[in-house]
């Protein structure tokens, strides 16, 4: 399947000082439909890329955006919606941070710059979880409570994936664990405390879910 | 590929089949007529007379469109009002039950079809009405190229004011289809110029069909960066357009 017209995922790639990178080559594929085809771009100057993703997606597909530069290989995802007039899907190298509890931990990837302005990105839907690498996007990153939105995705589901992750961050809101979070740009380094969970399947697919997690601020780390 | 104009002078070749060397000075077309100035040498008809003089016939225009055969393809309708029926009837091999030929819609939406309404190679589907200057998908399974030709009774008005429809569809995400309907691959036309004839908000997005490379090459207003302002350089250029407001576009007057 495929669209009946164009639609244009677009962004930037910077590495770790926010700085563009050019000449990334940009490979997208299909992650939940039928498509196996990919399309593919390269990062021009100023770090900016556009790719037309019509022949490899339906609405509602998982679609991955795999970035590579040198030897870094950023893989980022967002799920296809025609309401927006194009998306954003934007990349930087060595963007981990740490999510931690009083009983586990978890590396989530920073929130993406929105643009060069280096602002965080707020409307970006997606939080990936990709095998064992975690994608983290922000709904909220300024606001109280923090919002996590996170879409998990794994070859099997299993307890010891993603419903195993899903049960643990139940058990740790359930226990009253504190959840420090560090490493986003500086815009947050606090103690949270889980308030609610969610955790929902991504249409078409049982191998994608998606897991929303509120969080109410505690104390400044 | 070629948008050719040739003007086939039916009444005038009627004419001239019994006058042997005859010679068109010059003509001049005025909407759907064309006036012919011509000399003639003594006929056997006409004997030791020579002519000169002006003369209206009654014009037939007709363009030449090449489309490819493997893929989708998007071109726009120049034929008189018609069918989709009469549209199929243009393509050779079109008989596939996956074949189809569509016209862009703007009175329902589905998000299988969007707005384009289909006929297919086995003749189902919907055989909706064409309108001159309609666009037209049409997806082929077989290889190479084709070249299907047009023909007006009528005059084509290339300058129009297109209404670009977001609300008026239930369901639309915003795209729209039209064209220039005559060649401006020599004014030097980007993508950025047609975005701002149709006055595009930041954001908003026209893509001009690559019939080279078929694909769309997009622009996105206030985003893109100029590595992505493609010139024009086809004649008789396809636009999509995704906005997320009505839109009025006066299309430009043709050279």
């Amino acid at each position: 399947m495929s669209l009946e017209g164009s639609h244009l995922i677009r962004g930037y790639m910077y590495d770790v000082n926010g700085s563009a990178v050019a000449g990334a080559t940009i490979t997208v594929s299909n992650v939940t439909g039928s498509e196996t085809t990919t399309e593919t771009e390269t990062t021009k100057a100023s770090g900016y890329y556009q790719i037309n993703v019509q022949d490899i997606c339906d609405e509602g597909d998982l679609i991955n955006i795999r970035f590579v530069s040198g030897g870094t290989t950023i893989d980022e995802f967002i799920i296809v919606n025609l309401d927006d007039l194009t998306q954003t899907v934007n990349a930087t190298t060595q963007n981990r941070f740490l999510f931690q509890t009083d009983s586990y931990y978890m590396w989530f990837i920073i929130p993406d710059y929105q643009d060069s302005s280096k602002e965080l990105g707020k409307y970006i839907r997606l939080f990936n979880f990709w095998d064992n690498s975690l994608d983290i996007n922000d709904l909220g990153i300024d606001d109280e409570p923090l919002v996590l939105n996170i879409a998990m995705l794994v070859g099997i589901p299993t307890r010891d994936t993603i419903s195993g992750k899903a049960d643990a961050l139940y058990l740790v809101m359930n226990d009253g664990e504190s959840v420090t979070i560090t490493g986003i740009h500086g815009c947050i380094n606090a103690v949270y405390i889980i308030k609610h969970t969610s955790f929902s399947p991504i249409k078409n697919t049982d191998k994608a879910f998606t897991l929303q997690i509120t969080l109410e601020f505690k104390e400044e780390s | 590929m070629n948008c050719k104009i040739v003007a086939i002078f039916i009444s005038f070749l009627l004419l001239c089949i019994p006058v042997a060397g005859v010679e068109v000075l010059d003509t001049e077309t005025f909407g759907g007529r064309m006036e012919v100035d011509y000399t003639a040498p003594p006929s056997t008809f006409r004997e030791s007379v020579s002519f000169g003089g002006r003369m209206e016939v009654d014009a037939v225009i007709m363009f030449s469109y090449e489309i490819r055969n493997d893929g989708a393809d998007y071109f726009c309708w120049k034929d008189d009002d018609g069918t989709l029926s009469d549209v199929a009837a243009k393509i050779a091999n079109f008989d596939e039950a996956e074949e189809y030929v569509a016209v862009w819609s703007n009175s329902s939406w589905d998000d299988d079809n969007w707005c384009w309404i289909k006929y297919y190679g086995d003749a189902s589907g919907d055989n909706a009405n064409v309108y001159q200057l309609d666009i037209i998908k049409v997806y082929l399974t077989d290889s190479g190229t084709q070249t299907i030709s047009m023909s007006s009774s009528t005059g084509i008005s290339c300058s129009r004011t297109v209404y670009l429809d977001y609300t008026g569809t239930a369901g639309n995400k915003g795209y729209n289809y039209t064209c220039y309907c005559c060649d401006i691959s020599g004014e030097g036309l980007y993508i950025s110029d047609i975005a701002d004839e149709i006055g595009l908000q930041s954001g908003e997005v026209v893509s001009w069909w690559d019939n080279t490379s078929y694909e769309w090459r997009g622009w996105i207003e206030g985003i893109s960066h100029s590595d992505y302002d493609y010139a024009i350089n086809n004649t008789c250029p396809i636009f999509e357009t995704k906005i997320h407001t009505d839109v009025s576009w006066v299309v430009g007057s043709c050279p």
